[in-house]
């Protein structure tokens, strides 16, 4: 077995499984933070450098760009409160 | 003798107890018997109903699905380019024809019986006609001219397209009227591009929706994000206007202008949607790039009964407004550019798509209010919603005003042929 190479077709790769557990991992919060309507902390699951859309099916099958939501960036949905600033 | 007889007829289904149209019988927002008469008295009455838009249809043979009232109707561009509208029905026995929502073709077959129809609803062939190995076919005087599809009148104003039912309604630009036209060009000046559209169900009244849309008094008290982020308040320089047939469609603006600040009515009226503290750490979506003559953050122009022209700071939409019973509309939300968008407008467009449609950070409430009206007045028919707010001030351009929502009703009784007459004794 590679100690240094990718995740292997079979997944017994290490590193292949740390990606897989830390992704996992990653879903978990995710899905814990939404069921918990904790939704303040939602974007600080994504990277500052991302893309969250969703696009009906009639528009994508068409090629049509109209989205329901449509976030460029981490910061795109989120607002903050002046005097949660100052604290 | 009859002088003698209480105004309300017995056989009245509905009527108004004052003639100004400021109570509404919360009846006509449940009842099966007025769902009926509307689809009858409006759907296929003296009105236009709003299909689509051209940009969706651009080529030959080209097709949407879409419905006037309840009853399904296709919208499809003909071979030499022109409109049509057919009721999605077959002439044989019934079946719907037309099974997918979008797309290209040259023959409509209904799959039952395998009849086949043109774009503009014209019956082309019939299998069997003539019969086959001794058996007769269709008898001699059977002629396909007479079995075609149901076609309705089909007009466009700058894109917009409509059908109607009806033979005598007036032509398409002197229903809008041309106040409200010069509004609908104001949006429609130069080719538009059609970019997708968002559907959304309410569990609620088709007429609650059109309530919504010409209601200046509701849109900063319960959207909080428009009066959080200064796109609308009542201080704004504002249009209010009704007009058109009967004066059943309606532009609402809000103006900006840069030395205003209106934060201070929501501060001293202690609202609870106002929040100064606010802000959006990208605020991007807040951008409103002048397009226009007259700068505003929103132009909301409902065209009776199933058309709402939108402007949101630069986001454009032909939203279209369907009934699906008395509890129950589907709203579409046909997102549209110019055809002269730089990327970086298109690229704006679409992110302040986020704003309206299901989830829209504006829109997403107004469903919710009208189901809150549908739910708290399903009981208690007879009683009236209060629509007093402006009205000794009558048709003032105010954002504080609900007389675009009276004129909607009188339009609406006349419509439908309800009496609208002030009542002696009825509770204030």
């Amino acid at each position: 077995m590679s100690t240094n190479g990718g995740v292997s077709m079979n997944g017994g790769n290490t590193n292949g499984s740390a990606l897989r557990l830390e992704m996992l991992e990653l879903q978990d919060r995710y899905i814990a933070t939404l069921d918990s309507d904790r939704l303040e902390a939602w974007p600080e699951l994504f990277v500052e450098d991302c893309l969250y859309e969703i696009i009906p099916k009639e528009n994508y099958d068409q090629g049509l760009p109209a989205p329901v939501i449509r976030c460029d960036n981490r910061d795109c949905p989120s607002s903050e409160h002046s005097a949660q600033l100052a604290a | 003798m009859t002088a003698h007889r209480p105004v309300a007829r017995e056989n009245a289904v509905v009527s108004f107890p004052r003639e100004d149209g400021s109570r509404v019988p919360y009846k006509v927002f449940s009842s099966q018997e007025i769902y009926d008469l509307e689809q009858e008295r409006i759907y296929r009455g003296e009105t236009w109903s709003f299909l689509g838009l051209e940009a969706e249809i651009l080529n030959p043979g080209d097709f949407k699905s879409t419905f006037v009232g309840d009853t399904p109707v296709v919208m499809t561009r003909t071979e030499d380019g022109g409109l049509a509208a057919w009721v999605n029905r077959c002439a044989h026995r019934g079946a719907m024809v037309c099974r997918h929502l979008r797309g290209n073709a040259a023959t409509h077959n209904c799959v039952y019986h395998q009849w086949s129809y043109d774009s503009r609803g014209n019956l082309i062939g019939v299998p069997f006609q003539r019969g086959n190995k001794g058996a007769a076919g269709m008898p001699p005087d059977f002629d396909r001219k007479d079995h075609g599809l149901r076609q309705l009148r089909v007009e466009s104003y700058k894109g917009l397209v409509f059908a109607t039912f009806s033979d005598s309604v007036e032509p398409l630009a002197d229903y809008i009227g041309p106040e409200m036209c010069g509004y609908a060009d104001r949006i429609f000046h130069k080719p538009i591009e059609y970019l997708g559209c968002t559907r959304q169900y309410s569990n609620s009244n088709w007429k609650l929706y059109l309530e919504n849309v010409k209601d200046p008094y509701h849109a900063s008290l319960l959207h909080l994000f428009h009066t959080t982020f200064n796109i609308y308040r009542v201080g704004m320089e504002s249009r209010v206007r009704a007009g058109g047939k009967y004066d059943l469609h309606s532009i609402l603006m809000s103006i900006k202008k840069e030395e205003d600040d209106t934060s201070a009515a929501y501060k001293d009226q202690k609202i609870a949607s106002y929040d100064e503290g606010f802000s959006l750490r990208d605020d991007s979506i807040l951008a409103l790039v002048p397009e226009y003559e007259l700068l505003s953050t929103n132009h909301i122009q409902p065209i009776f009964p199933q058309l709402v022209i939108q402007q949101i700071h630069n986001t454009l939409v032909a939203r279209q407004l369907l009934p699906k019973g008395p509890d129950h509309f589907e709203l579409i939300f046909h997102f549209f550019g110019y055809q002269d968008d730089t990327p970086e407008m298109r690229a704006l467009r679409i992110k302040q798509a986020n704003l309206v449609g299901p989830a829209g950070y504006i829109s997403m409430e107004d469903t919710e209010a009208t189901e809150l009206v549908q739910q708290g007045t399903h009981r208690d028919g007879e009683d009236c919603s209060a629509i007093e707010m402006g009205r000794s001030a009558g048709k003032e351009d105010s954002l504080i005003n609900e007389h675009l929502i009276r004129s909607l009703w009188r339009g609406y009784a006349k419509l439908m042929g309800f009496e609208m007459a002030d009542t002696v004794g009825l509770p204030a």
